[in-house]
Order: C-alpha cells, then structure tokens, then sequence
C-alpha cells in the first residue's frame, strides 16, 4: 500500500490517470443514476444492456456472435457496413471469458476500456502540445461526461476508433510515424474514415521534413526526403492496410470487395448532390428536423476546425475535415456520432473553453456544467432509442 | 554498414509489397465475383428491389403480383411478388407499382428457352392520353392505352440470359399489378 502512495505521489502518469479514472467512474455512476431515473420515470425496468446499446448497438451483437452475413431476400442491409476491427476485438474477450457474458457487455467493457485510455492519452496528448494538466482534465472530462459521450460506453466502435487516432496522434507528436502509421492501420480497420488518417500523416510528415509554407518547392524537397526514408514510406503506406485486409476479406467472402461500400444502397436511396447538396438540403430544412439539426452540427464542426487550422492544429483540422466529408458524399444522416467518433473535434473545442477560460474561469465552469447538463438529456433520449441519435 | 543497407532495402520491399496489395484489391474490387441480382441491385443500381439471391431467375408461365411482401395487416402475402423491378417505379402498394419516371423496367433470367413468348400485364390504372410503349430487350413490342389486362409477343427469350421489358410512357399514370412471362 506503502508503495502505492509512493507511485502516486512521485509518477505524474499514474497520478493523471487517478484523476481521469474518477472522472471516469463518476461519469458512469451518473449514467446509471440515469438509468434508475429512466426506469422509474417510465415504470420499466430494462437493464443496463438493453439501455445502452440500441440502434447499431445490436448489428454488433449480432457480428460478435454470429460473424458476418448474407442478405436475407426480404431484408438488403446486410451487415458488411460495419468494420470489422472492433467486432474481432470483442470475439477475443468473449472467449477469453469462455462466453459466460452476455455479448452486451463485452462490448461495453472493451468500448469503456478504450474510451478511459483515450481520454488518458489525450490529456496526455494535450500536456505534449504544451497544455497544463487542467486543459488534459477538461479534455477527458468532455470524452467522458460531455455531449454524446455515451456512445463511448455503448457497443459502439467510437470508442476504440478514438483510442486509435490518440495513439496515432500522440506517436506524430514523438515523431514515432512508423507507430502512427500502424495505429492508421488499426483505426482503418476499425471504421473507413481511419483510411483518412494518411493526409493527416502526410501533414505531419510535410511539416517535418519541409518545414515553411506549401510550395512547389517545399513539395519536391518533400518528396526527394520522402524517398531517402523508407521507414516514413512504410508509415503512409501502413495508413489503408486495415480496409484493404477487410476489402480482401469481402471479396472472398461475398465476391465484392467494395461491399461496405455499395451495400449502402440498402440504407438510403435518395442520392443528392455530394456535400454541398447534401449540408444544403439539410440546412435549409428540406428534410426531416433531425437531419436539418445534423447539417447544423456539421457546419458548427466545420467552423470548429477552421478554428483548429488558425491555431495551426494542420493535420488534426485536415484529418477531422477529411473525415466528415466522406460521410457527407452521401446523407446527414449519424453524422454528429461520426464527428465526435473522429474525435479532434474534443481538441478544438478543448481550445475553445480554454479561450472561453482565459477570460473567465466560472465561464469555463458554466459551459462545462451545461455540457454534462446536456449529456445528461441525451442520455435518456438515447435509452429511448431517440432517432435524433442514431 | 551493411546492415543498414538490409534494413533499409527490406524496408523498401516491404513498401512496395504493400502497393501491390493495394492495387491487386483495387483490381477485385473492380471485378466483383457476384450473381446477377448482386451486381444490378448493389453494384450499378439498375434494380429497385433487392429481389434476393438467384430470384431475378424466371420460369415461364409464373404470375407475379406487384406489390409489396406483406399485407395491410402486416401479414407476408400467399402469392409470388414480382421484385425484378428496376428503377423508374414507385414503392409498391396493394393496388400495384406506380411508375415514376418516364422510362420503367422489369427484369427477366429465364430458365429455359422458348420463341413467341406471350406477356400478359394487367394494369391496374392508366390515367393520361396517349400510350405507354413496352419493349423487349430494345424492340417495341406494343403499347398500352387503357387499364385492364394486355397481351405482347416476345420475340424470343433465352435461358439464363437476361430479358428486359422496358416501359416508356410520356405523362402517363400508369400502375402495373400484375405480369407473367409464358
């Protein structure tokens, strides 16, 4: 015990993770306060599995348990949409635990194990960007008690995807590329957009080899350096491997390796025009509400990491841009999971509060409270299987 | 020294091995490994249904009923619905598919061959002057001008390639409820 206290008091890390491990805990005792409200409130009495994890939730069940299938004639959505990285994941703990648990909550102990080490290492991430501890606790705080943070304790792969692009980011930071280029790796086989981590490494990798403004010049200099340092190659190319092994995988298994891709036909058939089309139909309320306040949130996301590029977070701002495009070539529709799922939204708005902090401490206070306020709602619109959240 | 001049080409060999992954993938991609139905409901959109695997195959003389797989009532329905529509129709209702667009298909995998096919559609509304034109794989064959039931001659149709019966209307209301093959 004595030396215990002792690791407390002289390692900075486990004290930082002491910190975020309570943030954690009373995060989650205040989702489950929730719960029993909810089902008193309603005179139910669902259990914490079926609460948390509607909508999606149960397409991942069903992968864990059962694996990947066909469509069914009366029902197109075959399940090849979701990535597989995750689902493996799961599988793994489940036999480790010789499936005596319910699939529910392997998901959500792997989903609550990777949101607590993404929200550690990203008020890490955020003390190597030259951030106090307070701005790392604010950090994890809005990853673990802020908006939409129930999708990180949900059978959901949001939370491992982020847990991913921390790492990525963090190896970036210590110039570790080839580590970031597999955590791409990982993240690509965890959702599509993790493919789109490759610009963000080029970002980096430009920024470290041609230093300076974007100029013809500054490209060839790039290149040549590129080319001298085959472990930086290797890193880019390590960026798509996780889809790509997926890709494989469909094509022996269904005979289309761009099945994730077209068998999103079965979800939506209205095709708009690409993003513009698509944020204009949205916004201007030519759809359902939910989709017109989902095409607000994505422009709020926009604004947000145009914030991020003037305070010249480059490759963080490209990567969150990149990746709300892709979704946007087609619906609004789950939007506001992807961006926060992208997670260097929590970094631009970390920024945000602390410029809000800067002027006034209790501002910064009262923003977070009703950020936690809002949660809070979500919550229990989420036990609800609220479509505003799907 | 050497060493490092390993490493380093081992590095690069492993680059370029990585390429040609990618590109082989790409080229699987590009040249899918499906049936029919996959290919024209997932791949190029052409149908509007997913009809299930195989189901886009025909036997002559099979009457199908356009509409959907279930009841008012919810319940799946005891006859044969004809989900080879391609695009250019609307949802299916109990009273039959509407068309929606100016140009509406049907689509046929017969299991056997045969000459003079006769196609009996029964339309269930036709509202509008003028005529709906139906062709079989590009060739008219007739047109339709009033609700009831109609009859065409399809040249030929041959096993296990696929026939289209293609309607062109120009304004028309036209609602398909019923078409059989045979």
């Amino acid at each position: 015990m004595n030396m215990l206290i002792k690791q407390y008091r002289e390692n900075e890390d486990i004290r930082l993770f002491c910190k975020i491990l309570f943030i954690f805990l009373m995060s989650r005792l205040f989702m489950l306060v929730m719960m029993a409200a909810y089902n008193l409130g309603m005179g139910s009495s669902r259990p914490v599995e079926s609460l948390m994890n509607p909508w999606d939730a149960q397409r991942y069940r069903y992968i864990i348990d059962y694996g990947y299938t066909f469509p069914m004639d009366a029902d197109p959505q075959a399940n090849w949409a979701f990535f597989p990285l995750y689902p493996i994941v799961c599988m793994i703990v489940k036999c480790l635990t010789f499936g005596i648990i319910d699939t529910f909550w392997i998901g959500m102990l792997v989903s609550n194990a990777c949101i607590l080490a993404a929200a550690w290492q990203s008020a890490k991430l955020m003390q190597d960007e030259g951030h106090d501890e307070i701005s790392g606790l604010s950090i994890a705080l809005l990853m673990l008690a802020g908006p939409y943070a129930f999708y990180g304790g949900s059978v959901y792969t949001e939370a491992m995807f982020m847990l991913f692009i921390v790492l990525f980011f963090r190896a970036c930071r210590k110039r570790k590329f080839l580590l970031a280029g597999c955590m791409a790796a990982l993240a690509s086989g965890t959702r599509i957009v993790g493919c789109t981590l490759v610009f963000a490494l080029l970002t980096e990798l430009y920024m470290e080899l041609a230093p300076g403004r974007v100029s013809a010049a500054g490209i060839r200099t790039f290149a040549a350096k590129m080319l001298a340092e085959p472990k930086k190659i290797l890193a880019v190319m390590l960026c798509p491997l996780g889809t790509f092994c997926y890709m494989t995988f469909l094509y022996f298994f269904c005979g289309d390796a761009w099945a994730f891709k077209n068998v999103q036909i079965a979800w939506r058939q209205e095709e708009n025009f690409p993003i513009i089309g698509v944020l204009l139909k949205a916004c201007t309320g030519q759809m359902e509400p939910r989709y017109t306040y989902m095409g607000w949130f994505c422009i709020c996301a926009f604004a947000v990491y145009g914030y991020m590029l003037y305070k010249k977070h480059y490759s963080m701002a490209i990567f969150g841009i990149i990746a709300l495009l892709v979704p946007l070539t087609s619906h609004v529709m789950s939007t506001c999971r992807f961006i926060v799922g992208t997670y260097v939204i929590y970094i631009g708005a970390c920024e945000l509060l602390e410029a809000c902090g800067r002027r006034s401490r209790k501002l910064k206070q009262a923003i977070l409270l009703v950020l936690a306020a809002i949660e809070g709602m979500m919550l229990v619109w989420w036990f609800d299987w609220g479509t505003w959240l799907m | 020294m050497k060493n490092i001049f390993i490493k380093r080409a081992a590095i690069y060999a492993l680059s370029a091995a990585l390429a040609a992954f990618y590109v082989l993938v790409l080229w699987c991609g590009k040249n899918p490994r499906v049936g029919i139905e996959y290919k024209m409901y997932y791949i190029t959109h052409e149908l509007s249904d997913w009809p299930g695997y195989g189901k886009l195959s025909y036997t002559l003389g099979t009457v199908e009923y356009c509409t959907g797989l279930y009841d008012e009532a919810g319940y799946e329905v005891g006859y044969t619905v004809c989900q080879r529509k391609g695009q250019g129709w609307y949802a299916p209702k109990n009273t039959g598919c509407l068309m929606r667009e100016q140009s509406a298909s049907l689509y046929y995998v017969p299991d056997s061959s045969a000459q003079n096919v006769q196609l009996s559609l029964t339309v269930s509304q036709f509202d509008g002057g003028g005529s709906v034109e139906v062709y079989a794989d590009g060739e008219l064959i007739g047109s339709i001008s009033q609700k009831g039931e109609v009859h065409f001659i399809v040249p030929s149709v041959k096993q296990n390639e696929l026939l289209t019966i293609r309607f062109e209307a120009d304004g028309q209301l036209f609602r398909l409820y019923k078409a059989s093959l045979g």
